[in-house]
């Protein structure tokens, strides 16, 4: 399995965009982080869709205060514009400043914030698979477009950040995305096991540089490979270095991670140097990775759960 | 006496929606969820210089009869993430989605638009329609929450918000958090919210307006609130009498006749002779009607199971039963005693069988000749203000509208009114509408209108139109 790399880019029409279009057939996604602030991360990947062709696009989605209904049919949509190389990162908002910008509920505590986080994960794959990939049948005998028995009332009910109770009943308005179930990235945190359970990938903090063998306020990445089991891809997500003798140590670093069971990089680059960064880690980063054997040529035209070493995503009504 | 210049047609794309008017039986009916389906659409609008690209949205799956309905084509793309990604593969055309005031935050509504608005370089479009039933409800948060009378309300203040954040955009300096714009905070009878709209600002202003309902008091929302009114008045007659009416609303609003552009939504279908089209007309009205579709359609107007009915043969003779029978539709016709009684006169003057019926009174086609034809009504209903331009509905997808652009297009460059490329930079300009008005203004031109004896405020039943 080759050494997953990814990064973050900004969504920015000049700088993400000529960060996306260099990354694109170099390393395996991008993650485009949102905090309400800027150009909305779910937006931006659709539009860089159709734009790429072999980069994965993973949006973050902070679910505290949307409606998870219209973040599975954007995401599934996504999954389409895409050609199957979209992924979704789950996070949630604390604050009272995002909470006030919807006006409907206070500041949410970190816990219960993520326990809705870990049902919607939950919610989202029960709408993605709430159709059936068989479900358009267009069948001229009958008159029928649909077979209605290939779709599936979800009927989820869940409990938001403040303490009330709501549903959400389905099915999806959208047909099953392509890759049945796009990646869901979580972010490892002090109080979010149950998403980091639910997680197709996780995501474990380490600091960068010499710091590189202190783990951070998350749980480190050994304890996470316990957690999560052996299917679950473990990345490390650190600081894109930005020195020369940083990017040198880069592939030593690699091995390490290797070593104690991650299974990838994703850097986190600044928005002002994300794409210097993003020259340099295809220029010499990666080069130096697949060199040392770590990575092997990328797979042209693989979905993004290929690429991630992930298997096919089995329908949670099909196959229940 | 100078002569008056020639008023120009405009033309708009509707990507086939989930009525029957869409015909999936064809063989050249393509992919409804594949992304190339929405590119072949939008590039095609685009090579024929279209003002835009409108998408309908449903966020609830009909039923009928208490099960999802299947006749229709059905299974669509979430509308932003589908227009963002259309930004990426077009370079003119606007692109239109319909979004709903109540199952939305104002938030993030204005900041997916502003999102679409500025990686599209100013062609971001929004449908306002309220949804007040607990049917759609029941895929959200909060259910069905909003009182029917409230929810025009909630649309008017929604879109109040929506420009209050765009004015904000791209303003004040950088701040210690890093982000940027103006404080905003709108606290009403519907929002309480506050903070920063950190974007940069809209290169189109504000993205372009659009309302569809049809009410008194959906017309003087339009005139309040909007820029662009979709309808259903697609015949020459009773569009002038709407453009009439709405227009004459504009002067309350201090607002010109070219400050609302009117847009009703029409078929075309071509031949190369009279003739040919109008066979084809039928061919495609045939297709449109299916024998179980006729059915369906006679259940939701006689509220009843019909199904022991043969399609084939004479209209049922039963009674109305009111059971409520279909959900997440709109329903068009008020009266319905009257209506049955008018169908069973023309059914048996005209010998017609029940499906025969359908067919004769669901699938009138606008506009059927040649493309010579065509382009000349197009342009005679436009100098004589029954429209400002048309939304045409294909009834195939992805290729419904490659023969008008090739064909009708032309001929209406040849009558001198259709433009030979884009005139402006933006979907305003291309409309030809005003730069945007601030938000402010909106609303106080819209208090003072009100204000006076003539207003229509206390009328606020709703009209709506919810999936096209």
């Amino acid at each position: 399995m080759s050494f997953i790399i990814g990064t973050t880019i900004t969504a920015d029409p000049r700088t993400g965009l000529a960060a996306a279009k260099t990354l694109d057939g170099h390393v395996d996604f991008a993650l485009v982080p949102d905090a309400f602030d800027g150009i909305d991360a779910l937006e931006f990947s659709s539009w860089l869709g159709p734009i790429t062709s072999e980069l994965g696009l993973i949006p973050e989605v902070r679910v505290t205060h949307t409606e998870p209904f219209h973040v599975a049919t954007a995401s599934a949509t996504l999954d389409y514009t895409a050609r199957s190389r979209s992924g979704l990162s789950i996070g949630i908002s604390t604050s009272d400043a995002d909470a006030a910008l919807f006006g409907r509920r206070p500041g949410a505590d970190s816990a219960p914030a993520w326990a809705e986080a870990a049902q919607i994960i939950d919610l989202v794959r029960r709408l993605w698979d709430s159709w059936d990939d068989d479900a358009i049948i267009r069948d001229l005998s009958t008159d029928r477009y649909i077979e209605r028995d290939r779709l599936h009332i979800v009927d989820a009910q869940l409990r938001d950040s403040a303490g009330t109770d709501y549903s959400v009943l389905g099915p999806s308005i959208t047909p099953r995305p392509p890759q049945g179930h796009p990646p869901i990235v979580v972010r490892a945190d002090a109080d979010n096991a149950a998403a980091v359970e639910s997680a197709d990938i996780v995501l474990a903090d380490i600091g960068a540089g010499d710091t590189a063998d202190v783990d951070s306020a998350g749980p480190s990445v050994e304890k996470l490979r316990e957690l999560v089991g052996p299917r679950t891809p473990v990345l490390a997500r650190l600081a894109a270095p930005t020195s020369r003798s940083e990017v040198a140590r880069t592939t030593d670093f690699a091995l390490d991670l290797q070593s104690r069971g991650a299974s990838g990089i994703v850097f986190s680059a600044l928005p002002e140097e994300q794409l210097e960064f993003s020259i340099r880690l295809v220029s010499e980063i990666v080069p130096a990775l697949t060199a040392a054997g770590l990575r092997t040529p990328a797979m042209s035209g693989a979905d993004l759960r290929t690429r991630l070493g992930l298997p096919a995503a089995h329908s949670l009504y099909t196959h229940a | 006496m100078p002569e008056q210049p020639l008023r120009q047609v405009h033309l708009a794309a509707h990507f086939p929606g989930v009525n029957n008017t869409t015909v999936w039986s064809d063989p050249a009916s393509g992919s409804h969820i594949e992304f190339d389906s929405f590119a072949h659409l939008a590039r095609t609008a685009e090579a024929g210089l279209f003002d835009f690209f409108f998408l309908a949205e449903g966020l609830r799956l009909r039923e009928h009869q208490g099960q999802i309905f299947d006749l229709d084509v059905v299974g669509r793309p979430n509308t932003t993430a589908v227009l963002s990604a259309l930004a990426a593969v077009t370079n003119h055309i606007g692109l239109a989605g319909t979004l709903s005031s109540t199952f939305n935050e104002p938030f993030d509504i204005a900041r997916k638009l502003s999102s679409i608005d500025v990686l599209s370089s100013g062609r971001a479009a929004w449908n306002v329609v309220t949804t007040s039933n607990a049917f759609t409800g029941a895929n959200f948060r909060r259910g069905g929450y909003l009182d029917y009378a409230d929810r025009y309300l909630r649309a008017e203040d929604f879109i109040d918000v929506a420009r209050e954040l765009w004015d904000t955009a791209g303003r004040g300096s950088g701040h210690a958090d890093g982000t940027t714009g103006d404080l905003f905070s709108h606290v009403s009878d519907f929002f309480d919210i506050s903070g920063r709209f950190s974007l940069p600002s809209l290169p189109s202003g504000h993205p372009v307006i659009f309302q569809a309902g049809d009410s008194d008091s959906g017309r003087d929302f339009a005139a309040g609130s909007a820029d662009v009114i979709f309808t259903r008045h697609s015949d020459p007659e009773s569009g002038r009498k709407f453009y009439a009416d709405v227009k004459t609303r504009l002067a309350d609003y201090g607002r010109g006749e070219d400050d609302l552009k009117i847009f009703p939504g029409i078929s075309v279908i071509l031949g190369d002779t009279q003739e040919e089209a109008a066979e084809r007309s039928k061919e495609v009205a045939s297709q449109q009607v299916s024998e179980a579709g006729a059915i369906a359609f006679l259940e939701r107007v006689w509220d009843r199971d019909l199904s022991a009915f043969d399609p084939n043969g004479p209209l049922p003779d039963v009674p109305p039963a009111g059971e409520s029978i279909s959900q997440g539709r709109v329903k068009h016709i008020k009266d319905t005693e009257a209506t049955i009684a008018q169908w069973r006169e023309l059914a048996e003057a005209e010998n017609l069988t029940a499906r025969e019926l359908v067919i004769k009174v669901s699938t009138r086609h606008s506009f059927v000749g040649t493309p010579r034809q065509v382009a000349q009504d197009l342009s005679d209903a436009v100098q004589t203000r029954s429209a400002d331009g048309y939304i045409l509905v294909p009834h195939l997808t992805p290729g419904g509208l490659d023969d008008v652009v090739a064909k009708v297009v032309p001929e209406l460059q040849e009558l001198g009114v259709y433009r030979t490329e884009y005139p402006g930079q933006n979907l305003r300009e291309n409309l030809g509408l005003p730069p945007a008005r601030p938000a402010g203004e909106w609303t106080s031109k819209r208090a003072r209108a009100r204000a006076t004896p003539m207003g229509n405020s206390t009328d606020n039943s709703p009209a709506y139109r919810e999936v096209g």
